[in-house]
């Protein structure tokens, strides 16, 4: 066990670094935003793990949200299988792990985070996180299924009228390039651009709020936080209490209470908070273990203690 | 392997013959490939080689369409064959027993004509091609001409660049069946095409999906046109040919582009359906445009 603590902690203090190598390889295609073309080879078979938009010119990959609601929305499909596999295999995974390392939009909005302001705690607003499953359940899955067209199409709900990343990713840099597209920006436009703008002005002063209350992949990936092959494990034999890991954690977890919380990204800044080093990430089967079973107040032990 | 060195060496000669017989000046007064021929002459020639052509099937139209219905189910077995004609002979060859003898003779010598026309046809056509830009003194400088194509329309009609040349204006609408926006605006498509008809235009579909003549996306996409009560006609040719690269750039759907008689795009692509009142204004204008500049030449 001691052998894989640093291995949380390196993990942790990288995060930053895997975020930015994670936002690249999911959009590599970078003279593609120069060309203002997109990428449409196989690779865009695949869906990458973040939300990351289709349309961006260097996306490599297709975005699992967006491709969800194309296939349903479909005259020939009423449910993804293949999209839904995808989820639940990465859900298993990784879970919500991908919020915290891997998806650019997530990264995008911690990076907006750490401009010097006053913050804000999203804490009395935890209502608003279930807002989230009613966005995948109604824009993602009923909307694009229900509204169809006269030969069975449907919109792509939430792509359409809501997500702020098509916007960022995609009209803005194909419309910089291309005046056709430029000339074709409407209404729809205007209205995802005030979404985009509105949620990153919330990223400056709360953290992550679009992941907290919006993001319908967040909710499919918390949906598997519980069940996945990753999770927080405390030692309680460890813990001193001193409740560090609360406090730092900025998606309003306390991971000595609920270590699988829905709402864990993953991002172990707890695990660098802590001073004993009783919070670590582990991976494999045996989660839980007989350290989290402990009671939830274990016994502090005075020489430690602060 | 033999037979490859074998059609190069015949290919090679044929050319040599062929400029041969352009070089020598004033002997033949009708030579097809007389590179002195303007672009509205050859097209004039084009046009009257294929009037000739419909003319063949025109004179016995039951059988020859009994013959099409026969080959439709055969498609699979019909070699691809890029001079029609030989393709006619092909499926003849194919489906000879639902036919009578005489049936059969009327149509083999029906299409050993249309064969030996379409030899004449297709040189003419490259001919016109090359021109096209260069003819034009009319066109702006900055000209895009639609990229050539040979193809067919999704009830199987053989179709190519040249049909630009019936209309003033041909609003060419490229879409796919999966596109929502693209299916909802068939119907203000077709509405557009039966008044463009009136002023000497047309609409042109063509439906990406159904590119390299894709048999079940070409029944979707019929199912689709039929549905929204869309009769104009939608096309499809060759993925790798220049069109369908053009086809397959394309990255915003539904894209209309506006084609002139000469084949030449005229102005920058409108991206958007014309059911909004704006794209159709827009689209509109340039329509205008064209017809004008049409009306004088």
């Amino acid at each position: 066990m001691d052998r894989t603590k640093p291995f949380s902690l390196l993990l942790a203090r990288w995060r930053g670094f895997v975020q930015a190598c994670a936002a690249l390889l999911t959009n590599l295609h970078l003279p593609n935003f120069f060309k203002g073309e997109l990428y449409r080879g196989a690779g865009k078979t695949v869906c990458v793990p973040g939300l990351n938009c289709y349309s961006c010119p260097g996306a490599a990959g297709a975005c699992p949200i967006g491709a969800f609601q194309a296939v349903v929305g479909s005259s020939k499909f009423r449910f993804s299988y293949y999209i839904t596999g995808f989820f639940i295999l990465l859900g298993v995974l990784l879970g919500r792990f991908i919020c915290g390392f891997l998806c650019p939009f997530g990264w995008l909005q911690e990076l907006l985070h750490k401009i010097p302001t006053k913050k804000l705690s999203t804490r009395r607003l935890k209502p608003l996180i279930y807002l989230k499953y009613v966005i995948l359940l109604v824009m993602v899955f009923l909307l694009p299924v229900l509204v169809v067209n006269e030969v069975g199409l449907g919109d792509p709900f939430f792509c359409k009228y809501l997500c702020p990343q098509g916007v960022l990713e995609g009209a803005i840099p194909l419309s910089l390039t291309s005046s056709s597209i430029r000339a074709a920006l409407g209404k729809l436009f205007s209205w995802k651009l005030c979404v985009l703008v509105t949620v990153i002005v919330l990223s400056v002063v709360f953290y992550r709020p679009f992941c907290k209350w919006i993001c319908p992949l967040g909710a499919v990936y918390a949906l598997f936080n519980r069940v996945s092959l990753l999770s927080m494990q405390v030692d309680h034999n460890k813990c001193i209490s001193c409740g560090r890991c609360a406090k730092v954690c900025g998606m309003d977890v306390d991971v000595r209470k609920t270590p699988n919380s829905t709402e864990c990204i993953r991002c172990g800044k707890c695990v660098g908070a802590c001073p004993t080093q009783a919070v670590r990430f582990r991976y494999g089967f045996d989660r839980g273990g007989a350290c989290s079973k402990l009671p939830q107040t274990p016994i502090i032990d005075e020489r430690k203690g602060e | 392997m033999k037979l490859k060195k074998f059609l190069t060496l015949a290919l090679a000669f044929t050319l040599v013959l062929s400029l041969a017989a352009c070089g020598s000046k004033g002997e033949t007064e009708d030579n097809n490939t007389d590179q002195t021929m303007t672009a509205e002459e050859l097209d004039a020639k084009i046009q009257d080689l294929a009037a000739q052509e419909n003319a063949i099937i025109e004179e016995n139209t039951d059988l020859w369409q009994k013959l099409f219905d026969a080959m439709d189910g055969m498609r699979d077995e019909l070699p691809q064959e890029t001079n029609y004609g030989s393709y006619l002979l092909s499926g003849i060859e194919l489906v000879k027993d639902q036919f009578t003898d005489d049936e059969v003779e009327t149509l083999t010598d029906g299409a050993e004509k249309i064969r030996d026309l379409e030899n004449e046809i297709q040189p003419l056509q490259e001919q016109y091609a090359a021109l096209q830009p260069a003819d034009d003194s009319n066109a702006d400088a900055d000209a895009q001409a639609f990229p050539a194509f040979t193809g067919k329309d999704l009830d199987g009609n053989d179709v190519d660049s040249s049909l630009f040349a019936n209309n003033a204006v041909t609003v060419v609408n490229f879409w796919f069946s999966g596109c929502a926006p693209c299916v909802t605006e068939l119907g203000e498509l077709n509405a557009l095409n039966e008044k463009l008809k009136e002023q000497g235009g047309a609409v042109i579909g063509i439906n990406t999906d159904t590119l390299d003549g894709d048999e079940e996306q070409i029944s979707e996409a019929k199912g689709i046109l039929e549905k929204k009560d869309a009769a104009y006609q939608n096309i499809y040719f060759d993925s790798d040919s220049e069109a369908g690269k053009f086809a397959s750039s394309i990255m915003t759907f539904p894209t209309p582009y506006v084609v002139d008689r000469n084949g030449n795009i005229v102005g920058e692509a409108l991206l958007g359906g014309i059911d909004n009142e704006d794209n159709m204004a827009a689209l509109q204008t340039i329509i205008d445009q064209v017809l004008a500049a049409d009306s004088v030449n």
